[in-house]
């Protein structure tokens, strides 16, 4: 990169700077102007098919696709005259003379591209009297995909991802013209890993979710942004949540991913993007003792009962930076023995996955905690199972989500997912990311930080939990461990 | 021990038709409302599916009277807040037995008046009862430790201590005219004719004025409408805020019974009593000539008959003043009672004495 | 003196009224005739007062020409409800090109304004506010949740 030279050119009455050969769209989004476009995607190469990206170049005579030229010293650009807006009017009006009208129906709309530009340039009553081209709807592409040929542009985003990001090239363009559409290649379904992300790309609503398809609108939903727990690589999420129907128990809608270039691009996986149902299922909501509910009193006389015995605390993986401090904190006043479980490895690959199934296993190896097995007469787990439990006479779990051989443990206390609480992970590669709380706990369920405030208090010691002052405690280790 | 019999024959007789007369008050009220305004009023209670436009509604509302639930609230004073209804209706319902429904009656040889108290003094007695009823006012009000029925029972007590001033004095006016304090007397003394024996000579052509006053002061003495200052539905309920189920229902009961008083009292000070003209105890006998003899029983009956249509025909005037006006503001009311009804009806004492004098 | 003819005036109108009003009631009575003078009362149960054209009263969904239900499910009417009383789940509809339609269609008319808001978003015409029926009232709270039963069956 920084062997190019760096050049200046006006987009729109600003003068920007940026580096030669870079595209004149992505140039202007870097400064902060937007232009329309439909085929373009910046992680992807551009096709320049759409034409909806077409910008003026003094000089030139005609508009160029900004998403094919390149900045050039000097160039004075712009992007928004009479001339241009009538030009993308025109694109539309094409576009939508094959693009049917069932927005109504279409788990787009809300975040449809198309739909946006039509209100931003177009706004006018279709003039197209023939009969609109009908093309098959409802085709299952595999996994979760959804495609509707009807709804198509022909953008080939999706043919496009296929061929550079995932390198599976499962879909071509078929046909001429206007009966042209996006098809599997024979014997092919999509089946790779990354098969979510064709639906966040899609401009339009051609390519739709199976597992969100007739959920809810976009626009009932909520987002906050959110980390991905189920690997070490920590992808950038949004949480979509809308708890306002009384009729559902369904809180949590879906996962879409986040931009952050030094983690996840723009991409997340499959994995992390439909398996958000343990949020909303099989949650304990209650305390429970030997598999019977029963009430935080009796919490409480059961947690008295370890008073000047020996402790271990097996802690998780998946507990925040700032828990894991303040737990550690609690454990060093009791004089309490600490170790890690997590979730055992599995399968990566070269894109996004990672063998570590855990988000904060790097946080835990920085404070210090490592996986062992005790023999004291105490222990209290944390999510996961450890390889070995029979040595500890009393078990305490705090636990999410019901599993078998719950009535083993003689006190469970329900703990919050990470969409219900705040906090923050450290990921592979060492980078501290927070995740915001996008729901309240389920039930009588506390964050691992208030049980710990709980259990301090019944044990009789005044230790608030305070996630500012951990997260400050956190990062002086974290100081120490980057040297 | 006839006389003991007689008198309880009476009370049960008078006060069951006084009761009666009550009940269809408040029917009245609630049809001659609805007609002034335009609706046509209660007519859904039936029985048997007989609806009768209303005709069993009295009984529906006492019925639903009873069952209400009679909530005492803790902080009340309960002596006072028990006896307050009490008093109230007592003191209502007691002065309706002093007026004569008939002439009397002789039966056993002795004489009987139709009235429960057929007091040689009944005038005094109803005036001295009516400033009893006073204590209803303000045991209610009192009782009910409440700002609101304090304040009820204040405003009614002021008002009811003026107006009696003002009822009194009209009324002397009257006793001038029918020179006796015993109310069948009076009724008596209307059963004269003059100019030829055309014109009945009763008090309403006698002492027009004390009349008016009479009637406007025995309005605000009921304390209805355009005078319910102490209730002032709209703003503080007043005295009997407190009060719920058959406990209210009394107050309610004596307001209605105040109205039949009233109204049989200016029947019988102005309106000739039970007097149907030109009916005497043994027949018509009429100016023109004419007579018609008629055996005495028959007679107490036409007269009863007379003075219910009377009673009425003022009851449902009372009813139309009160759906006619709007409630007055407290100083003038207290303005309309001392400085104009007291001073007009000792002018209209002064007017009658002197027009007695000359004309002896 | 000028305040007292102005109070009997007042009885006047008050007179007026009453016997105006009883001259009818009483030729009513006998069958005499059917005027009602000035009385404004509907007598409610027996006689029902017309309702206009326009008012606005409980929904009803309609149906397309071969009976299933026009709605789409597309949440315009829950979107553009101001009292958030309209709860749709959808589901899969076989029908081509319709593919949506409503597993459960809920109006909360225990909540509902009345504003006819969902009936001017409705892009299908499927939802009607056109059942010229005053009463409706239930004896339980959870009854006013109307489902897609009650409102295509008025």
């Amino acid at each position: 990169m920084s062997n190019r030279k760096r050049i200046k050119i006006t987009i729109d009455g600003k003068e920007i700077e940026t580096y030669e050969g870079t595209l004149i769209i992505k140039a202007a989004e870097d400064a902060g102007i937007y232009i329309p476009r439909l085929c373009y995607h910046e992680a992807l190469k551009p096709d320049g098919n759409c034409r909806m990206c077409f910008v003026e170049i003094e000089g030139l005579r005609k508009p160029v696709p900004s998403c094919l030229t390149p900045a050039k010293e000097g160039m004075v650009i712009r992007t928004d005259t009479d001339a241009l807006k009538k030009h993308r009017s025109s694109i539309l009006e094409m576009i939508l003379t094959t693009h049917p009208m069932d927005c109504p129906i279409c788990d787009q709309a809300g975040e449809c591209a198309l739909q946006d530009y039509y209100f931003q340039y177009d706004l006018k009553e279709s003039r197209w009297r023939e009969k609109k081209e009908k093309k098959p709807k409802r085709v299952h592409w595999g996994k979760n995909l959804i495609y509707d040929a009807a709804r198509c542009i022909i953008c080939k985003r999706c043919v496009r991802f296929l061929d550079e990001i995932t390198g599976t090239q499962e879909l071509g363009v078929f046909e001429r013209g206007i009966h042209s559409y996006i098809g599997l290649f024979d014997g092919n379904r999509i089946e790779n890993d990354y098969s979510g992300n064709l639906v966040d790309i899609c401009p339009v609503g051609a390519i739709t979710d199976l597992d969100f398809r007739f959920k809810s609108r976009v626009w009932f939903l909520n987002r906050t942004p959110s980390i991905c727990p189920f690997c070490a690589r920590g992808c950038n999420i949004e949480i979509h949540t809308n708890t306002k129907n009384p009729f559902s128990s369904q809180r949590v809608y879906r996962i879409k991913p986040r931009k952050n270039l030094e983690v996840n691009k723009w991409w997340i996986c499959d994995e992390g993007r439909y398996s958000y149902e343990f949020i909303d299922s099989d949650r304990i909501e209650y305390p429970m003792a030997r598999g019977k509910k029963t009430s935080w009193d009796s919490v409480r006389q059961e947690i008295l009962k370890i008073v000047g015995k020996d402790v271990r605390l097996y802690v998780s993986a998946w507990m925040s930076n700032e828990e894991l401090t303040y737990w550690m904190q609690i454990a060093k006043t009791f004089d309490w023995k600490l170790s890690l479980v997590g979730k055992p490895r599995g399968k990566g690959d070269e894109i996004l996955k990672l063998p570590d199934k855990n988000p904060n296993r790097k946080g835990a190896e920085i404070l210090g905690i490592r996986e062992e097995i005790g023999h004291e007469e105490v222990a209290v787990v944390f999510h996961f199972l450890p390889v070995s439990l029979e040595r500890h006479k009393i078990k305490i779990g705090i636990f999410t989500n019901k599993f078998e051989g719950m009535d083993k443990f003689d006190i469970i206390i329900p703990a919050a997912v990470f969409a219900e609480k705040e906090g923050s992970w450290t990921n592979f590669q060492g980078k501290v990311q927070n995740f915001q709380k996008a729901l309240e706990p389920i039930g009588e369920a506390k964050s691992e930080g208030e049980i710990g405030e709980f259990l301090a208090n019944t044990l009789g010691l005044d230790l608030q939990w305070e996630i500012g002052k951990y997260r400050e405690e956190f990062e002086k280790e974290l100081r120490k461990w980057n040297g | 021990m006839e006389w003991v019999i007689a008198v309880a024959v009476k009370v049960i007789v008078i006060f069951t038709w006084a009761l009666l007369t009550v009940l269809y008050i408040t029917l009245l009220e609630r049809k001659e409302s609805a007609v002034i305004q335009d609706r046509i009023g209660a007519n859904r209670a039936s029985i048997l599916g007989l609806r009768l436009n209303g005709f069993f509604q009295p009984y529906a509302d006492a019925l639903k009277m009873f069952f209400k639930e009679d909530y005492t609230p803790p902080f009340v004073d309960k002596p006072f807040y028990y006896l307050a209804p009490l008093v109230s209706i007592v003191f209502a319902l007691i002065p309706v037995g002093a007026v004569p429904v008939a002439d009397s009656i002789g039966l056993f040889g002795r004489k009987f008046p139709l009235s429960v108290i057929g007091s040689n003094v009944g005038v005094v007695l109803i005036l001295s009862l009516l400033s009893l009823a006073v204590y209803g006012v303000i045991f209610g009000g009192y009782g009910s430790r409440n700002k609101y029925g304090v304040l009820g029972g204040m405003r009614g007590t002021a008002q009811a201590i003026s107006y009696e001033v003002a009822i009194g004095l009209s009324l002397v006016g009257v006793l001038m005219v029918f020179p006796s304090l015993d109310l069948n007397e009076i009724v008596h003394l209307q059963n004269r004719y003059i100019l030829g024996g055309w014109v009945p000579l009763w008090g309403i052509f006698l002492q027009p004025l004390a009349a008016v006053l009479f009637l406007i002061a025995g309005m605000a003495e009921n304390k209805r409408v355009p005078f319910d200052i102490p209730e002032g539905e709209s703003e503080i309920i007043g005295y009997f805020l407190e009060y719920s189920g058959m406990k209210f229902g009394m107050f309610f009961v004596a307001d209605f019974v105040e109205i039949l008083l009233l109204a049989a009292l200016f029947t019988t000070f102005f309106l000739g009593g039970y007097n149907l003209p030109w009916l005497f105890t043994e027949g018509f006998h009429f100016p023109w000539g004419g007579s018609l003899a008629m055996s005495p029983i028959i007679v107490r009956i036409v007269q009863f008959v007379t003075f219910n249509i009377k009673l009425w025909i003022m009851i449902w005037f009372l009813l139309l003043v009160r759906w006619t006006y709007p409630r007055y503001r407290f100083d003038q009311l207290m303005d309309l009672g001392w400085k104009s009804l007291v001073p007009l009806s000792i002018f209209n004492i002064l007017i009658t004495a002197a027009v007695m004098v000359v004309i002896r | 003196m000028r305040l007292f003819i102005e109070a009997v005036k007042g009885l006047g109108v008050t007179m007026k009224h009453f016997f105006l009003n009883m001259f009818y009631h009483i030729l009513r009575f006998f069958h005499l005739s059917h005027k009602k003078g000035e009385t404004v009362t509907t007598q409610y149960p027996e006689e029902k007062r017309e309702t206009f054209t326009r008012v606005r009263l409980r929904h009803r969904l309609l149906s397309r020409d071969d009976g299933r239900l026009r709605c789409v499910a597309c949440y315009m009417c829950a979107t553009a409800c101001p009292a958030q009383c309209i709860y749709i789940e959808a589901e899969e509809d076989p029908r081509n090109p319709l593919e949506k339609k409503p597993k459960q269609f809920i109006i909360n008319l225990g909540r509902c304004a009345y504003c006819g808001f969902c009936v001017e978003a409705c892009p299908e015409d499927a939802l009607r506010m056109d059942v010229h029926v005053p009463e409706i009232s239930e004896y339980k709270k959870e009854d006013l949740l109307y489902d897609i039963d009650k409102l295509t069956h008025w």
